[in-house]
């Protein structure tokens, strides 16, 4: 892995570890879900740090560039995030199904305990 | 013997009317209740100046969530049965007390009103036949329940399962999918004919366009609902 290559992955990775950090601090972001993009990092930086790994498990898996092995491994985090992110959405949608409802009922009883009055 | 009935509205404000005073006419025993799904007509002023009984969603569930909202009503107000109707008139009520009849003789759990054993009255395009035939061959290999107008919306629930419904309910397109989880789950699922008429105004949630959607849909809700189950757990 060429040292021009490893300096421009470090760099982004650094960006990216900034960016989670601030949306923390900003509590925009909650911590439970924030933990599958830390551990992105972490594995991107051994990534870097250990080039002769990533040409090892490159020519394992029977890929020809190294660098083929990092969009792999990018696509595949990137598809991990994705079903995460579908499975967050069913439980809101199921959470929120729930809210409506409950708040139509609700509505219900507050009307016609006005109108008993 | 206490029975609610359960009027799904989305932008019903052509029919809601009618099928209102068709029931209060034609089966004043029952209790009813609208479940205005967020429409985006007059259907909740409707409601509103004519006192009907009714639940206002604050947004739009589609018909499995506002069916949903009915049976958890049912189900906090201890009624025997909840009986589901279209809010677009397609369903006379006056088979309501056949239906909960055939129910309690057959000992079942849910009786699902069908317009195909007496073949009499609106009988669907030759087109839509065929897709439910076919919905009723896959449901009767997935679960063995064997029930022809598999997605007739006309039905009638025990206690037992107006709790479950209360619990679990798909959200679009439920109909089909609600016979195979009521049949797995050990309950009996049974048919009574009925005669439907043709939706008088409105347009039916259905068009054409998304029949095919539909199919895909449906059948595979059903073969993941079979593949997913956990047998034996509640």
């Amino acid at each position: 892995m060429g040292l021009g290559l490893r300096i421009s992955l470090l760099i982004a990775i650094m960006i990216y570890v900034v960016l989670i950090f601030v949306l923390l601090r900003k509590k925009s972001f909650t911590l439970k879900y924030s933990l599958l993009w830390m551990f992105m990092a972490v594995v991107l930086l051994i990534m870097v740090a250990f080039p002769k790994l990533v040409e090892f498990l490159a020519e394992v898996i029977g890929v020809a560039s190294y660098i083929n092995a990092i969009f792999m491994a990018f696509i595949f985090f990137i598809l991990l995030l994705v079903v995460t992110l579908t499975s967050i959405a069913s439980k809101q949608h199921r959470e929120i199904k729930t809210l409506i409802q409950n708040v139509a009922l609700l509505q219900k009883q507050v009307d016609e305990l006005k109108n008993n009055k | 013997m206490k029975v609610l009935i359960i009027i799904p509205a989305y932008n019903e404000s052509e029919n809601i009317e009618r099928v209102i005073a068709d029931i209060e006419q034609n089966c004043p025993q029952y209790d009813y209740i609208v479940i205005n799904d967020c429409s985006t007509d007059n259907t909740a002023q409707i409601c509103e100046e004519n006192n009907y009984n009714y639940l206002d969603l604050c947004c739009n569930l589609g018909i499995g969530g506002g069916v949903q909202s009915g049976y958890i009503y049912a189900h906090r107000n201890n009624y025997d049965y909840a009986v589901q109707i279209d809010g677009d008139g397609q369903h006379d009520p006056q088979y309501i007390s056949q239906m909960i009849e055939i129910l309690e003789k057959e000992n079942a759990d849910m009786a699902v009103g069908s317009r195909f054993i007496t073949k009499e009255g609106f009988q669907s395009s030759g087109m839509r036949r065929f897709g439910i035939n076919f919905l009723s061959t896959l449901i009767r290999m997935v679960c063995g329940a064997n029930v022809k107008d598999v997605t007739s919306g006309f039905r009638v629930a025990n206690r037992k399962y107006i709790e479950f419904f209360s619990k679990e309910y798909a959200d679009d397109y439920p109909e089909p999918e609600a016979i195979v989880a009521v049949t797995l789950h050990g309950g009996k699922v049974v048919e009574a004919p009925v005669v439907m008429r043709e939706r008088e105004g409105g347009v039916s949630s259905i068009s054409p366009f998304k029949s095919i959607y539909y199919m895909i849909k449906v059948s595979l809700a059903i073969l993941l609902y079979r593949i997913t189950y956990k047998g034996g757990k509640k």
